[in-house]
C-alpha cells in the first residue's frame, strides 16, 4: 500500500515539475514574489511532505 | 581599517578556525585508514547533514547560479533547485543506504573499492577510479577558480589570482591532511553555517538596500519582465528541461566525495534525518542565490561576465563590513567541497590503484601517509589547472555533472540488482561515456534531449543487456 502511494506521489511530483501546460506570466504575488518562484516553492513544500511520508513508511518497509 | 586589512584579518580568522578543527581531529584520524578516510563510520545526523550539504553546495550555487540567473532569470530556480530537493534525498536512499551497508560488510573505504569488491572485479574498480577522477578534477578546478576570483576581486586585484588559488588549496590540504574525514566533516559544519548565514543575510540586506522586496522586484519587472518567467529555448525547452532535471537530480550521489560521506554515516537513521532536512536547507540557499542574480540584472545591466554579479551585489548592496566578507561565504562553500574531493581522490589513488598492484598490504600508518601524499599531488594539479583554465564556472560544472551521470546506472544496479555483473558494469560505463562524447560532438541523434539523457538510457540498456546475456557467478 505504502509503496503504491509512494510511486503515485513520485509520478505526480514529476508531472507537476514538467509543467509545460502552465502559462508563463510576469505576475508578482504579494507585490514581490514571482508566480514562477511561488509555484516552485509550493512544489518544494509538497516534495518535503512526500519525503517525510517516504522516510516514515516506505523506507522502513524497505529496511 | 582598509578593505585589504579587513580581508586579511577575516581570512586569517577563518583559516585559524578550520585549522584548529583539523588539529582537534588529528589524534583519532591517525589511528587507522578507516578512521582517517571514513571517520570510523560514525558520523551522526547533524554532522552528516552538514558534511553532505557543505560538500554538495559549492561556488556553483553561490557564484555560478547568480551568474546564470542574471542572464536567464527566475526560471533558473525551477530548472535546478526544485527538482534537486526531491531527487538528491531520494538517491541517498536508493544508492546511499545500500552502499553504506555493503561498504561496511566488505570493509571498503572508497566507492570504486566498494563496487570492485561487490562485483568481484578489480577492472571495474580501475575504470570507476579513472572516470571519477576524470570528472572530479574539473569540478575541483572550478571551485578553486571561483574562490580565487572572488578573493582577488574582493582585494581589488591586490591579491593575484594565482596567490588566492594557492592560499585556498594549501589551507584545504593542511586541515584535510591533519584530520582526514573527521576534520573535513567538522570543518563542514562551520563552513556550512558560514555560507548559510551569509546567504540569509544577503537576502535581507540586499532587498533592504534595493528599497524592499516589492520595489526590487518591480524594478526587474519594469526593466525586463522576461526575467520573471521561464524563458524559451536552450535549457528551458521542454525536453532539455526534463533532461537537465534528471542530470542535476541524479548526478550528486555519483560524486565520489558525496557517496563516501554516506559510507561514513553511523546508521540508516542518520541518513533518514538528512533526507528530511535536505529540501528545506536547499530552498534556504537557492532562493537568495537566484534572486541575487535577478536583482543584479536590474542593478548592473550589460555585464560582460555574469559570474561577477555575486561580488558586485555583495560589495554594493550590503553593509561595508559584511559585503567585504562575501568572499568568506564563497571560500567556505568551495573549501567544504574541495576538502572532501581532496580526501576522496587521495584515498582512491591509494586504495583503488596502488593497493591492488602491491603484493603486500601497507601498514595502517603508511597507508594514511600515502593517502596524504596523493592528496597533495592532486592539490598541486588542481592549482595549476585553476590558474590556466579559462571557461565559465557554470560551463565547467555542467561538463562534470553530465559526465558523472554516465556512472549512475552502474552505481544503482551495482547495489540494487543482484544479477548485475562486472561485464555489465564495464559495458554500461563504456557505452554511457561513448554516447555522451558522441552527443557532445554532435554525432548522436538527440531528438531534443541533452546528451546525458541518452548516455543514461544507453548505459542502462548496456548494463542490463550484458548482465543478462553473460551471467557470471559472484
Amino acid at each position: 500500500m505504502h509503496r503504491f502511494l509512494a510511486w503515485g506521489g513520485f509520478l505526480l511530483l514529476i508531472a507537476l515539475h514538467l509543467d509545460f501546460w502552465r502559462e508563463q506570466r510576469p505576475v508578482l504575488y504579494f507585490g514581490w514574489l514571482p508566480e514562477e518562484m511561488a509555484y516552485r516553492l509550493v512544489w518544494m513544500v509538497l516534495a518535503w511532505i512526500y519525503l517525510m511520508y517516504f522516510t516514515r513508511y516506505v523506507w522502513r518497509e524497505d529496511s | 581599517m582598509g578593505s585589504l586589512t579587513q580581508l586579511i584579518i577575516a581570512f586569517v580568522v577563518y583559516v585559524t578556525v578550520v585549522l584548529v578543527l583539523g588539529f582537534i581531529s588529528t589524534r583519532k584520524a591517525s589511528s587507522s585508514p578507516e578512521e582517517y578516510f571514513l571517520a570510523g563510520r560514525a558520523l551522526g545526523p547533524l554532522v552528516l547533514f552538514m558534511a553532505l550539504f557543505g560538500t554538495n553546495n559549492t561556488s556553483f550555487v553561490l557564484v555560478g547560479i547568480p551568474g546564470l540567473s542574471y542572464n536567464l532569470g527566475i526560471g533558473v530556480f525551477g530548472l535546478n533547485a526544485a527538482i534537486v530537493g526531491l531527487g538528491i534525498p531520494l538517491t541517498f536512499w536508493l544508492i546511499g543506504v545500500p552502499a553504506r551497508a555493503l561498504a561496511k560488510e566488505y570493509r571498503a573505504l572508497t566507492p570504486a573499492e566498494l563496487y570492485a569488491k561487490r562485483l568481484g572485479s578489480p577492472a571495474v574498480g580501475f575504470l570507476l577510479f579513472f572516470l571519477f577522477t576524470l570528472y572530479t578534477i574539473p569540478y575541483m578546478t572550478q571551485g578553486v577558480k571561483s574562490a580565487a576570483l572572488i578573493l582577488s576581486q574582493s582585494s581589488d586585484g591586490q591579491v593575484p589570482m594565482w596567490g588566492a588559488a594557492m592560499a585556498v588549496v594549501i589551507t584545504a590540504l593542511v586541515y584535510t591532511s591533519l584530520g582526514g574525514m573527521r576534520a573535513t566533516a567538522w570543518t563542514n559544519v562551520f563552513q556550512g553555517l558560514v555560507f548559510m548565514v551569509f546567504m540569509a543575510a544577503a537576502f535581507f540586506f540586499m532587498s533592504h538596500s534595493l528599497g524592499g522586496l516589492g520595489p526590487a522586484m518591480q524594478k526587474v519587472k519594469e526593466m525586463d519582465p522576461s526575467l520573471l518567467v521561464v524563458g524559451e529555448g536552450g535549457l528551458f525547452a521542454p525536453k532539455a528541461w526534463a533532461s537537465w532535471g534528471m542530470v542535476i537530480a541524479l548526478t550528486v550521489i555519483v560524486f565520489p566525495h558525496m557517496l563516501v560521506r554516506l559510507m561514513a554515516a553511523e546508521d540508516d537513521r542518520a541518513v533518514r534525518q538528512v533526507v528530511r532536512m535536505y529540501p528545506l536547507a536547499l530552498a534556504l540557499i537557492w532562493v537568495p542565490a537566484v534572486l541575487i542574480g535577478v536583482w543584479g540584472a536590474a542593478a548592473f545591466p550589460d555585464l560582460e561576465r555574469s559570474d561577477q554579479i555575486f561580488h558586485l551585489m555583495t560589495a554594493s548592496h550590503m553593509p561595508a563590513l559584511l559585503g567585504s566578507l562575501g568572499f568568506l561565504a564563497v571560500l567556505a562553500a568551495v573549501m567544504s567541497t574541495l576538502d572532501a574531493q581532496i580526501l576522496t581522490l587521495g584515498s582512491m589513488v591509494m586504495r583503488d590503484v596502488v593497493e591492488p598492484m602491491r603484493s603486500e598490504k601497507l601498514a595502517a600508518g603508511a597507508e594514511v601517509w600515502a593517502g596524504r601524499i596523493f592528496s597533495a599531488a592532486i592539490g598541486v594539479l588542481v592549482f595549476f589547472l585553476a590558474v590556466a583554465w579559462d571557461e565559465s564556472i557554470f560551463g565547467i560544472s555542467r561538463k562534470a555533472f553530465e559526465g558523472y551521470l554516465t556512472l549512475f546506472p552502474t552505481m544503482l544496479l551495482g547495489v540494487r540488482w543482484s544479477r548485475f555483473t562486472a561485464s555489465g558494469a564495464v559495458a554500461s560505463l563504456v557505452v554511457g561515456n561513448g554516447v555522451l562524447v558522441l552527443g557532445w560532438m554532435g554525432h548522436w541523434p538527440l531528438f531534443g534531449f541533452l546528451p546525458p539523457f541518452w548516455a543514461l538510457v544507453m548505459g542502462f540498456v548496456a548494463g542490463i543487456g550484458v548482465s543478462l546475456a553473460m551471467p557470471t557467478k559472484r
